[in-house]
C-alpha cells in the first residue's frame, strides 16, 4: 500500500514541476551552451566581427555537415559500446565511386538522373562496407576495434586502387548542386519558422497538460527555439538552407526519432548498458548490431558523396582522420564510450563545438598546426568537465 | 584457553541491515583438522572472508583471536602474513606463469630470499626453480616447478596452493570445497597430503560432502543462518545428526494447498545431457515434466548443475547438448532467450546485476525492454503513453517501492531490484517461467512478497521451474522437487510431508553412497 502512495506522489511531483531528478542535466547543458556562446562571441570580436555574420555561419554549416552525418551514425555505434574506425575510409571509397561514375562512366551527362544514380551508388558502397563490418562483429564476434581497423585500411587501399591514386574531377553540375545549391530563403523561412512554432507549441501544450516533464519541455523547446532562431538569422540572411545541411539535419532528426520511438533504439541502449542482460531479456543483439554498422556504413556513404560534391571531385586521401572528428563530436556530446548512455542532440552540440572551433580559429588566423593542438586539448578538457559534472 | 590457535567469539556481520553472521563462536586447537559445514547462505564464506582479511577489522562485530592476539587485518596481505591462508574453490594462480613463479612472485625477494631493490633485475630462473624443487621435496609433493600452471590438473594446482601457503608460513590453512573438481583418486591423494601435513599446520575444511567430512575431520562445526549451532566430535555424532543441525531452522508454516495435476505435461525434458567446451559432462540424463500451474523445485548442492540445467534448456550454456526439450508436445531448439520467450518460456537469471538488469537505466526502461513488441503503435513506433501505463501497472502489481519510474534501478534496494527483474520477465505472461535463485540477497520482507507473487503466478496457470539453494524456499513453493547431484537426477519427490533432511540426504549423496 505504501508503494502505491509513493508512486502517486512521484507522478504528482512531475506534474507540479517539482521533480528534482533532471534539473541537474538541464543546468549542465545550459552551462555548456553558454560556454559555446561566449567562445563564439570571442571569435566574433577577435575576427573583426566576421565570425557571427550570416555568410560565415552559413559556410560553417556546410563545413560541419559531413561530420554531422558521420557523428549521427557514430552515436548509434558508440551507444552499443562499439566503435567504427573505418568511416573515414568508407567515406573516401564511396565518394570516389560516385566521382568515378560521374567521370569515367560519364553519368555526369545524364543530368539529374545521373546524379541520383551516383548518389545511390555511394550509399550502396557504404552500405556494403557497413554490412560486412556488421557481419564480422555481430556474427563472427570479432571486436569492433579490430574489424573496423581492418576495414579502414582495406577501404583506403580500395580507394587508391580504383582511382589509380589520382584525383577524379569534375563532377556533373547536378551532383555538384548537392553542395552548391540552396533552398530558397523564402522556403527556408517557412520551414524554420514552422519547426519553431510546432515544437514550442507541442512542448507548451505538453507542459500545461502535464504529459511532459517540465525540465524536458524547457530543455527541448529551448534547444529547438535557439537552433531554428539561429537558422533563420543565418540561412535567410544568406541564400537559404544549403541542401547538404538539410540532408544532414534530416539524418540527425531521424536518428533522434529512432532512438526515442523505436524498438531498435531501445535495443541500442540495452546492448550498451548490459549486453549479457540484453541477451537474456530477449533482445536480438546480433541483429541490432548488424543493423547499426550497416546504417553507419550508409551514413558514411552519404557523407562520402557530400564530401565529393563539396570539393566537386574526389581525392584518394578524402576523409582522413574524419572518424576521429566524428568520435570526438560524439564524446563531447556526452555519449559514454562504455555504451548505453548518450543522445543525438548531444552529438549535434558536439559537432557544432568542433565546427565553431575549426572555423573560428581559421578566421582569426591561427595556423592549422596550432589548431590541431588546441582541438586536441579541447576534446580532452570537454570530456573531463562532463565527467566531473556527472559525478557531482 | 591459552592453547587454542584460533578463537572466534560473538562475530556478527551484516550487509545493508541483513545479517550474514549473527553470532559465531568456536575455538580451534593447534594441529586440529576441523570441518565447517552448513547450507548455502549459512555464512561460511562470510566467515572465511573475515579470517582472510577481505572484510577488514572494524567492518564486523565481535572478536577473532589468533595465537593469543586479536587480529586486526586491514587487508588480505596482512592476514596471510599473520599465518592464515585460504585456498578458494576457484584457485588464485596465474595460469600463464610457471609453478615456480607462482610460488615466489608475489613475495618481495623472489631470488634466494635476498633483498634486491632493483626493479629491473633479470629473472634468475635456475635459483627460482631450485627453490621451488626444494620446497616440493620438503613437502613430498610431486610437482614439476617448470611447467605452466595452466597445464597442471586441478589437483596439482591445489598442491601448488598448499605449498605456497606453507612457504608463507601459514599456521592455519582453510580449504574451501577443495574436492568439488577432483576425481576419486585425486581426493584420496589430497587427503593423504592433509593427513601428513597435520603436524605442521592446522586445517579448516569446508565441504558439503559429509562422507569426506567424516573421514577427514576431528571435529565438525555446523553453521546455520549465520550462527554456530553445533560443535561435535566426529566420534560422537553421525551424518543424520549433522544434517539435522544444518537444516534445523523451524519451517515456515506451509500453507501449500495440495493440488491435483492431471493432463499431459506442458513442458518436458527428455534425457538431457550436456558437455562443456572441454568435453566434460555437466549434466547427465535429466528428465523432467511439468504441468499447467505446477511448481517444480530443483534442489541440489553447489555445483550440482541446477542453474546449468536451466541454461542448457534455453540453449545459452556453452558446449554441446543432447536430448529433447519439448514444449506443448513439440520439440523446441532454442538458441537463446529471445526464441524461448517467443514460444512462451521466460527465464529469470540468478545474478540480477550481471545478467538481469540495466542498472544505470531507469525503471521504466528495464521493465519494458522485454515487451516492446506489444507497445508498438502506428507505423512501427513505440507508443510511449501506453508504455507509461504498462509501467505503472507493473510497478503496482509487483509492489515495487520507488519514487518515480524514471529513477535508476541502481538506486533501488535488492528486493525491489529483484521485483523489477521478475516483473519484466513475466510481463508478457509466459506459459512457463524458469526462476534461478529468485530471492538471492533479498531481505525477509521482500522474500515473502516474492513468494506471494510466485504463488499467484502459479495459481493463474503459469508453470514454474524454481531453482534455489535454499531448501525452505523449495519446500514452501514447490509441488514436486527434483534433486540433482553432480549433474544427475538422484530423486524426484512429491512435496507431501517432505522434509529438508530428506532432500538434503539425496543431495549430499547419503542415499546413493559414494
Amino acid at each position: 500500500m505504501e508503494s502505491r502512495v509513493e508512486l502517486k506522489t512521484g507522478w504528482m511531483m512531475n506534474r507540479l514541476g517539482k521533480s528534482k531528478i533532471n534539473w541537474k542535466n538541464y543546468e549542465r547543458s545550459m552551462g555548456a551552451v553558454i560556454t559555446v556562446i561566449l567562445v563564439a562571441l570571442l571569435f566574433h570580436y577577435w575576427s573583426n566581427e566576421a565570425f557571427l555574420t550570416s555568410r560565415n555561419l552559413s559556410n560553417l554549416s556546410r563545413q560541419i555537415c559531413v561530420n554531422l552525418t558521420l557523428a549521427v551514425g557514430m552515436t548509434l555505434v558508440i551507444l552499443t559500446s562499439g566503435i567504427d574506425l573505418s568511416v573515414g575510409s568508407v567515406l573516401a571509397l564511396s565518394g570516389m565511386v560516385s566521382a568515378l561514375t560521374q567521370v569515367s562512366l560519364h553519368w555526369a551527362n545524364l543530368g539529374p538522373y545521373g546524379a541520383v544514380l551516383s548518389f545511390l551508388c555511394a550509399l550502396a558502397v557504404g552500405g556494403l562496407c557497413g554490412g560486412i563490418t556488421g557481419f564480422s562483429i555481430a556474427k563472427l564476434k570479432i571486436t569492433p576495434f579490430i574489424v573496423t581497423l581492418g576495414m579502414m585500411v582495406i577501404c583506403r587501399g580500395m580507394t587508391l586502387i580504383i582511382s589509380g591514386a589520382q584525383a577524379v574531377a569534375p563532377l556533373g553540375e547536378s551532383l555538384g548542386a548537392l553542395s552548391s545549391d540552396y533552398l530558397s530563403p523564402f522556403v527556408s523561412l517557412i520551414l524554420l519558422s514552422t519547426t519553431l512554432v510546432a515544437t514550442v507549441g507541442y512542448y507548451a501544450v505538453g507542459f500545461i497538460k502535464g504529459r511532459v516533464l517540465p525540465d524536458v519541455a524547457f530543455k527541448n523547446a529551448g534547444a529547438v527555439a535557439l537552433l531554428s532562431g539561429l537558422g533563420i538569422y543565418v540561412f535567410c540572411g544568406y541564400r537559404g538552407i544549403p541542401y547538404m545541411v538539410l540532408i544532414s539535419l534530416l539524418c540527425a532528426a531521424v536518428g533522434i526519432f529512432v532512438l526515442k520511438y523505436t524498438r531498435y533504439g531501445r535495443f541500442l541502449y540495452a546492448i550498451g548498458g548490459n549486453r549479457e542482460a540484453a541477451e537474456l531479456s530477449g533482445v536480438p543483439v546480433a541483429k541490432a548490431l548488424w543493423l547499426t554498422y550497416f546504417l553507419m556504413g550508409i551514413l558514411a556513404g552519404l557523407a562520402g558523396v557530400m564530401d565529393s560534391a563539396r570539393v566537386n571531385g574526389s581525392v584518394p586521401s578524402a576523409g582522413e582522420l574524419s572518424e576521429l572528428d566524428a568520435i570526438a563530436a560524439v564524446v563531447i556530446g556526452g555519449t559514454s564510450l562504455m555504451g548505453g548512455v548518450g543522445t543525438i542532440a548531444g552529438t549535434v552540440f558536439g559537432v557544432l563545438v568542433m565546427g565553431i572551433l575549426n572555423n573560428g580559429m581559421s578566421l582569426v588566423g591561427i595556423s592549422e598546426h596550432y589548431q590541431k593542438v588546441f582541438k586536441g586539448v579541447v576534446i580532452v578538457v570537454a570530456v573531463y568537465l562532463d565527467l566531473r559534472s556527472k559525478k557531482k | 584457553m591459552p592453547s587454542s590457535l584460533l578463537s572466534i567469539s560473538h562475530v556478527k556481520k551484516s550487509f545493508d541491515g541483513i545479517f550474514a553472521l549473527r553470532d559465531v563462536n568456536f575455538e580451534i586447537q593447534k594441529g586440529e583438522c576441523v570441518a565447517l559445514v552448513g547450507e548455502n547462505g549459512a555464512g561460511k564464506s562470510t566467515l572465511m572472508k573475515i579470517l582472510s582479511g577481505v572484510w577488514p577489522h572494524g567492518t564486523y562485530e565481535g572478536e577473532v583471536v589468533f595465537e593469543g592476539k586479536t587480529i586486526r587485518h586491514t587487508d588480505t596481505l596482512k592476514a596471510r602474513k599473520s599465518g592464515i591462508s585460504i585456498i578458494h574453490q576457484e584457485l588464485c594462480l596465474f595460469p600463464k606463469l610457471t609453478v615456480a613463479e607462482n610460488l615466489f612472485l608475489t613475495e618481495a625477494f623472489p631470488y634466494n630470499g635476498e633483498p634486491s631493490q632493483k626493479l629491473a633485475e633479470t629473472v634468475r630462473w635456475e635459483t627460482l626453480f631450485e627453490r621451488a624443487d626444494a620446497l616440493f621435496k620438503d613437502l613430498g609433493f610431486e610437482v614439476d616447478s617448470r611447467v605452466l600452471v595452466e597445464d597442471l590438473s586441478v589437483a596439482k594446482r591445489q598442491l601448488v596452493e598448499i605449498a605456497k601457503a606453507f612457504h608463507h608460513q601459514a599456521k592455519l590453512l582453510i580449504l574451501d570445497e577443495p574436492t568439488s573438481a577432483l576425481s576419486h583418486a585425486e581426493v584420496r591423494h589430497l587427503f593423504n597430503v592433509i593427513q601428513r601435513m597435520r603436524d605442521r599446520m592446522t586445517f579448516i575444511y569446508i565441504s558439503h560432502k559429509l562422507d569426506e567430512v567424516f573421514e577427514l575431520a576431528d571435529r565438525i562445526i555446523v553453521l546455520r543462518d549465520g550462527q554456530s549451532v553445533a560443535e561435535l566430535k566426529k566420534s560422537e555424532t553421525n551424518p543424520q545428526e549433522i544434517i539435522r543441525y544444518m537444516v534445523g531452522r523451524p519451517l515456515q508454516v506451509a500453507e501449500r494447498v495440495q493440488k491435483d495435476f492431471s493432463g499431459s505435461p506442458i513442458f518436458q525434458v527428455d534425457d538431457l545431457k550436456h558437455f562443456d567446451e572441454q568435453g566434460k559432462q555437466i549434466l547427465d540424463g535429466v528428465n523432467l515434466q511439468i504441468r499447467k500451474g505446477e511448481v517444480l523445485g530443483i534442489a541440489g548442492l553447489m555445483g550440482s548443475g541446477r542453474s546449468e540445467l536451466l541454461r542448457s534448456m534455453l540453449g545459452i550454456l556453452p558446449g554441446k547438448r543432447t536430448g529433447k526439450v519439448i514444449l506443448e508436445g513439440e520439440e523446441v531448439y532454442w538458441q537463446g532467450v529471445k526464441e524461448s520467450m517467443n514460444s512462451g518460456v521466460a527465464f529469470v537469471p540468478e545474478d540480477r546485476k550481471k545478467d538481469g538488469l540495466f542498472l544505470n537505466h531507469a525503471i521504466d526502461f528495464n521493465l519494458t525492454i522485454t515487451l516492446l513488441k506489444d507497445l508498438l503503435g502506428k507505423i512501427w513506433t513505440l507508443d510511449l503513453d501506453s508504455e507509461k501505463k504498462k509501467v505503472t501497472s507493473l510497478i503496482r502489481s509487483m509492489r515495487v517501492k520507488c519514487g518515480s519510474p524514471l529513477q535508476s534501478v541502481k538506486s533501488l534496494s535488492g528486493g525491489n531490484q529483484q521485483k523489477i527483474l521478475l516483473a519484466k520477465m513475466v510481463a508478457r505472461s509466459p506459459k512457463v517461467l524458469l526462476l534461478d535463485e529468485p530471492t538471492r540477497g533479498v531481505d525477509i520482507g521482500a522474500k515473502e512478497e516474492i513468494y506471494d507473487i510466485i504463488r499467484k503466478l502459479a495459481a493463474s496457470g503459469m508453470s514454474v521451474i524454481l531453482v534455489s539453494s535454499e531448501l525452505p524456499e523449495i519446500l514452501l513453493l514447490s509441488d514436486r522437487v527434483l534433486v540433482l547431484r553432480e549433474g544427475r537426477p538422484v530423486g524426484e519427490l512429491e512435496n507431501i510431508s517432505l522434509t529438508q533432511e530428506k532432500v538434503m540426504s539425496f543431495a549430499a549423496g547419503e542415499y546413493h553412497g559414494v
